[in-house]
């Protein structure tokens, strides 16, 4: 991005508008975007084996405030540009890969939620891409002569063949009944199922007709034919985007944990053996995710050969081929430059609006410093916060001084919250699966006599 | 010598040195006469305000006799110590010492509502008392005094009424030694040429930096009430900064005096009804203000958690301070979070996606997110009350303040910290999506919103309470012709002139509509499109049945099926001009308990069938339908219509010719029909239809056991193992019967739709030209087969028409689409990232009114 480029004011103020509240833009990232071009190289790498037909499956790990999510938000924006379909989701406790008690299905409605093209970047996009497979099928169906519906099964005949395609193809069916008909409700019943929103058959039965739903059993198995379907609509591919993996290394119970990285192995074979296709999935995790041996990844011994990074990528060797990116927390010239862009970004790309010098920038910066050490460039989420603030003033007030207002910029450290609740979980009397019946006693896997 | 007296005399010695140098001695006089009128005015006004009002202005930090209250809490002059401030608690002097400015200095009055009555003029004789606090003083207004709401002072010869205003010689700002507000009264005001139009007033006013025309009028506005609207703003600015100066600075911390800031309130929302249109700028500082205050005073009162929440406005890019302050109180009471809170927090967290729904249908928004609410969370969801407590931080307008930070200790600041939202913002979501039809109904009938057909497109939670007078009638209407069991027959033509539709041919939208709302009053209907029916005919019949809440709204595959056959075995039953409702309920039951249909499934069956013998059963509308049954399955097809037509025990000829003529369409062999159908009519007792199982012989009889008596004299008996086994293998092709039965309905209720679609499948690049013949409203299409921006024909025509707009409404998109036969959003989808590929930029943007981009237009055309 050259400094000189228009920036489009929709994307200004979603920019703007999220860094003040303190959370990522989901959209122009590309605007304010420092370093990282080998890691993004090896991203959009991945991006076009996606698109080719291929699989792919990432780590993106990263300290408190190094910025994986916003990485994460960076991939998304550019798998969306190579014409893939994204989708993505924070886990949390009531969101995770694999579950007994609706988490799993809870994780992959909010996945299809948030699925998003291209054309529709903020997400929500689901009928967007029922409608673009349908429209295809209906461009046949006028060439060949026959009934649309027969266009469309005969279209969603390899989904078929995987684990229930056959109701998947149903549904499409039905949306585009439900189109023909003028009835809305069934159109929206359809796309409730696609989401995984039925919670019981049910209620599937009755709106639908058909007699599965989206669960947690067939959370993965449902993911596949998503990505199937999308290419048959026309796309490259299904990019997943999971961040906060992190929670499932809080879950306290053995069981679950393990079961949810045996959901992450499948996933992993999956994709290095090719058996997915136009599957694609990032995670982004704090280190204690991936390294501890206890709870973490590397706990679960698969995944850790799987994993293990490259031993010879030492002494300034890197590797960015092996499933497992790091990211480095921001350096204070990361910073500085990061800072230029948002100005950037606020004058909408016009050098001439800049309301404060790069003079001004240093100002701040050593402000910063002096208030709250190095943690305004390694989690640096409440300094760009106040960064915006005085640019909005000076914005909004001309003839204000920007080094009065710098002046009274107030700081405080930010801690990390990923840190407590695994402190707190043994104390937490929560319900199914996030307390281990043994009192976290993890350790005592064997008992022999 | 007053400051006046020193003006006078400064101005008579002007005078004179004029008389000097010559200026005419007729303009001198004039402007002595005038100086002197004015004097005495000036000096009887003062007198006559000093009289009733004993100079408030004047106190200082004293303290007086032990009956009297302790001044504030505060830095003060340390007695004896010239330029050393102290810090008095409020009740005794501290060890806190500085020798600079303090931070802040409170003014030197004692506490405002005590001492309106006091007697200061003597107090200028310093009280002994050591231990208190003691002003020195070597003019009245050395110190400022804060002068508090509804009071007067004297300024220049001003009487300045209702108070709210800094008056003194010192009042320090933490940016300064000299706050701005100040009015300091020796300062030079020229009265006579008062600067009414702000020329001299500069960005960051100050009033000791004012001209004197400038602070002349300022005063002058004081004067007149400070509601002058033609003043300019920016002395409205310099009383603003006094307001800033006392709330933050003097009152933030001191909760002795809460009850102040709703003087200071109501002072600014006067100002902010005066002042606010036209100044942008001091209506955006005003309103921040009113929300500190707000916040302020919260901090001191107890917040009402049964209160109503903040309303909810366009305007999402700040969250209400009395939201915040109202979560995190229900936060550290653990209160269930009520409906309307919740709402409200989730409208403004930036995280939720507001559409047109949510403001289009305020109402129905409303109303449905709260019952969600309830059905989901009962009295409402628990909020977790740690985190760090609420804090503000506020820019001041006035320099000489800048920004300051203050927090509510004790109430969280839930909205930063609590995962809760995100459930809350799903529920908006879904909320949204609920009303999604209803809100484009809306759109493009604004004044249909009571119709029933609007009405259909809610959700039931919201049916069941509307109130609209069609609902009403509609009601009262079907508790008088709906039986509580069983099927009722009405005429469609009623229901039809309850929806408004007045053409002979009913369009599908209207009969799904009609079912829907229907359904949502516990109604089922026959014919339903949603089912696979055909649409109401205005001069047939309509079958009412009840059903249960939520009952399916879409076919099963084996209620599809069930619905083939029996229409097929209607055909049949009717070609003796007779149906028999007997034996086709027979056959009916018998499928419901072959293919397992649920008891509402059968009910729907019962009604089907009942609508069937009343209408007429065409056998020309069947051929198509059967000519796509694929030849595994006509042979099933076959064995049931015989079985059918043997039902009641007599087949007449009528009865063989259509059988034949099916099994003619089926392909089956004709020839065979008699000799089967004599096979059926002659086993009145178990027939060997198929190789019966050679096991019977075999088997030794058991001779206790009583034979089965036969189901019914005339009755046939079907192998109801076949028939389960036929419908069983036939759940997959059920689909496909399915596919042909629409197609067919669409044959006999709309022939124009037909033959658009038959030209459309016959002719590779028909639907252009065949479109053109069915749609009036389609552009001409000499240019149709060009193709724009790399999109294929039907979507290029979509954008050629789109030249000329700037937007549209999403039906009139909807239309545009249809008309070239593509689904709106995959086509919005499609043709954006055409654009996107072309220029980097969509062309359409927006959810229910589609912006056109002009430029990416031009360019995708070009």
């Amino acid at each position: 991005m050259s400094a000189t480029s228009p920036i489009r004011p929709r994307e200004r103020d979603a920019v703007l508008q999220a860094l003040r509240t303190g959370v990522v833009p989901r959209v122009g990232q590309q605007h304010i975007q420092v370093g990282r071009a080998n890691e993004i190289g090896a991203l959009v790498h991945d991006i076009e084996r996606i698109a080719d037909g291929g699989s792919a499956v990432r780590f993106v790990i990263g300290e408190y405030g190094s910025g994986k999510t916003f990485f994460l938000n960076l991939v998304r924006s550019i798998a969306l540009q190579q014409k893939l379909v994204s989708a993505h989701a924070d886990l949390s406790p009531d969101r995770r890969l694999h579950a007994t008690g609706g988490q799993a299905r809870s994780l992959y409605s909010e996945l299809m939620r948030n699925i998003a093209t291209r054309a529709k970047p903020d997400g929500g996009a689901m009928s967007s891409i029922v409608e673009r497979f349908i429209s295809e099928a209906l461009t046949e169906a006028r060439a060949s002569g026959q009934p649309p519906e027969a266009i469309i099964r005969l279209g969603l005949d390899q989904l078929s063949n995987l684990t229930g395609g056959y109701d998947f193809a149903e549904v499409i069916a039905k949306y585009w009944q439900g189109y023909d008909t003028g009835n809305e409700q069934l159109k929206q019943d359809a796309v409730r199922w696609l989401r995984g929103e039925f919670a019981t058959r049910t209620n599937a039965r009755a709106a639908l007709g058909v007699r599965t739903i989206i669960d947690d059993a067939n959370f993965y198995d449902q993911l596949k034919l998503m990505a199937l379907f999308v290419k048959l609509a026309g796309f490259g591919g299904l990019l997943i985007v999971l961040d906060e993996m992190v929670n499932l290394y809080k879950l306290a119970n053995t069981q679950a944990r393990n079961a949810n990285y045996e959901q992450i192995l499948r996933i992993i074979n999956d994709s290095l053996q090719g058996t997915a296709v136009g599957l694609g999935f990032v995670m982004g995790g704090t280190p204690d995710f991936l390294i501890d041996s206890r709870r973490g990844l590397y706990s679960y011994s698969a995944l850790q050969s799987r994993l293990a990074e490259n031993t010879y990528a030492v002494g300034g060797l890197v590797d960015y081929s092996g499933p497992v990116i790091r990211l480095a927390n921001l350096s204070p010239e990361d910073f500085f430059v990061l800072l230029t862009k948002l100005r950037n970004v606020q004058a909408s790309g016009d050098p001439s609006g800049f309301t404060v010098p790069d003079e001004g920038i240093h100002t701040y910066m050593a402000h910063c410093a002096s208030r709250i050490g190095d943690a305004y460039f390694r989690t640096p989420r409440t300094s760009i916060k106040g960064f915006l603030d005085v640019l909005a003033i000076l914005e909004q007030n001309p003839g204000t001084r920007w080094n009065e207002l710098i002046e009274g910029v107030q700081l405080a450290p930010e801690s990390n919250p990923d840190l407590l609740p695994v402190d707190a979980a043994p104390e937490a009397p929560d319900s199914d699966g996030w307390h281990a019946p043994t009192n976290g006693d993890d350790e005592l896997t064997a008992f022999r006599f | 010598m007053s400051v006046e007296d020193v003006i006078v005399n400064v101005i008579a010695w002007v005078i004179l040195l004029a008389v000097f140098v010559g200026v005419p001695s007729g303009v001198v006089v004039l402007i002595v006469v005038l100086m002197k009128r004015r004097r005495r005015r000036a000096t009887k006004r003062q007198v006559a305000q000093r009289s009733q009002q004993p100079a408030t202005v004047a106190q200082g930090p004293t303290a007086a006799s032990a009956s009297e209250p302790l001044p504030l809490a505060g830095w003060y002059p340390e007695p004896g110590r010239h330029g050393t401030f102290r810090r008095w608690d409020g009740a005794r002097w501290t060890d806190d010492r500085t020798t600079g400015t303090p931070e802040f200095a409170l003014p030197a009055s004692p506490p405002v509502a005590t001492t309106a009555s006091a007697e200061p003029a003597l107090r200028e004789t310093a009280p002994s008392d050591p231990e208190r606090p003691v002003a020195k003083r070597s003019t009245r207004f050395e110190r400022s005094a804060w002068i508090p709401v509804n009071e007067s002072v004297v300024v220049q010869g001003f009487t300045l009424h209702g108070g709210l205003i800094y008056v003194g010689a010192q009042l320090s700002s933490p940016r300064g030694p000299v706050d701005p507000a100040l009015i300091n009264p020796t300062l030079r005001v020229d009265s006579r040429h008062p600067d009414l139009t702000g020329e001299g007033l500069s960005y960051w006013p100050s009033y000791s930096e004012l001209s004197p025309a400038s602070r002349a009028a300022y005063l002058t506005w004081l004067e007149e009430g400070r509601r002058n609207p033609r003043t300019p703003v920016g002395y409205v600015f310099l009383f603003f900064y006094g307001l800033e100066h006392r709330a933050l600075l003097d009152l933030a911390n001191n909760p002795d005096h809460a009850g102040e800031l709703s003087g200071i309130e109501n002072e600014v929302r006067a100002l902010l009804t005066v002042y606010g249109p036209a100044s942008g700028s001091f209506r955006g500082y005003a309103s921040h203000f009113l929300d500190i205050l707000q916040f302020l005073k919260s901090r001191y009162e107890a917040v009402d958690t049964e209160a109503a929440a903040p309303p909810l406005i366009d305007d999402r890019w700040s969250i209400p301070l009395r939201l915040r302050v109202g979560l995190g109180t229900h936060a550290v009471d653990a209160a269930p979070l009520p409906a309307d809170w919740a709402l409200a927090w989730a409208w403004y967290d930036p995280n939720t996606r507001i559409r047109t729904p949510a403001t289009r249908c305020s109402d129905e928004f409303r109303s449905l997110f709260i019952a969600r609410y309830a059905e989901k969370f009962r009295s409402g969801i628990l909020v977790d009350s740690s985190g760090p407590p609420i804090a503000v931080e506020y820019h001041a307008a006035s320099s000489g303040i800048g920004s300051i930070r203050l927090d509510m200790s004790g109430v969280p600041d839930v909205i930063a910290t609590s995962p809760a939202v995100r459930t809350l913002a799903a529920l908006v979501d879904e909320t949204q999506e609920q009303l999604d039809a209803f809100s484009r109904f809306v759109g493009k009938h604004p004044g249909d919103r009571q119709s029933l057909t609007a009405l259909s497109l809610l959700p039931r939670a919201l049916v069941e309470s509307s109130s609209g007078e069609a609902l009403h009638s509609l009601r009262t209407w079907l508790d008088g012709v709906v039986s509580p069991e069983g099927t009722s027959t009405v005429a469609a033509s009623e229901l039809l002139d309850r929806w408004g539709v007045a053409n002979t041919s009913v369009a599908r939208a209207d009969a799904v509509s009609i079912a829907q709302l229907l359904g949502l009053l516990g109604i089922g209907i026959e014919p339903d499109v949603r089912f696979g029916g055909a649409t109401l005919a205005r001069s047939g019949a309509a079958i009412l049945f009840p059903v249960p809440h939520g009952d399916a709204v879409s076919p099963s595959a084996e209620y599809s099926t069930a619905t083939t056959l029996l229409q097929l075995a209607a055909a049949v039953s009717a070609a003796d001009g007779v149906v028999s409702a007997e034996e086709v309920e027979t056959i009916l039951r018998r499928l419901s308990t072959a293919l397992n249909l649920e008891a509402a499934e059968t009910v729907r069956l019962l009604a089907h069938l009942r609508w069937l013998s009343q209408s007429e059963v065409k056998l020309t509308g069947l051929t198509k339908r059967i000519a796509a049954v694929p030849g595994s399955q006509r042979e099933q097809l076959g064995s049931l219509l015989i079985d059918v037509a043997a039902a009641d025990g007599t087949i007449t000829p009528a009865e063989v010719r259509t059988v034949t003529k099916i099994f003619g369409l089926l392909g089956l062999d004709q020839d065979s029909v008699s000799r089967r159908v004599f096979a059926a009519r002659s086993n009145q007792e178990p027939v060997l239809v198929r190789q019966g199982a050679p096991a019977r012989a075999g088997v030794p009889i058991p001779g206790r056991e009583p034979t089965p008596p036969p189901e019914s004299p005339h009755g046939l008996r079907l192998d109801a193992s076949i028939i389960s086994k036929t419908i069983a293998e036939s759940a997959s092709v059920a689909v496909l019967l399915r596919d042909i039965f629409e197609e067919d309905d669409t044959l006999s209720a709309l022939p124009k739709r037909h033959g658009r679609r038959s030209a459309g499948f016959s002719d590779a690049d028909g639907p252009v030209a065949a479109a053109g013949a069915t749609t009036t409203a389609a552009p001409p299409n000499s240019s149709s087969s060009a193709r724009v921006a790399g999109l294929d024909t039907a979507h290029s025509r979509i954008v050629t028409a789109l030249r000329g707009q700037h937007e549209l409404t999403r039906p009139a998109f909807e239309t545009l689409a249809r008309e070239v036969e593509l689904m709106p959003d995959g086509a919005i989808d499609t043709i954006n990232e055409a654009a996107l590929d072309l220029v980097d930029e969509p062309l359409l943007e927006g959810d229910d009114v589609l912006t056109v981009n002009a430029e990416v237009l031009e360019e995708m055309l070009r």
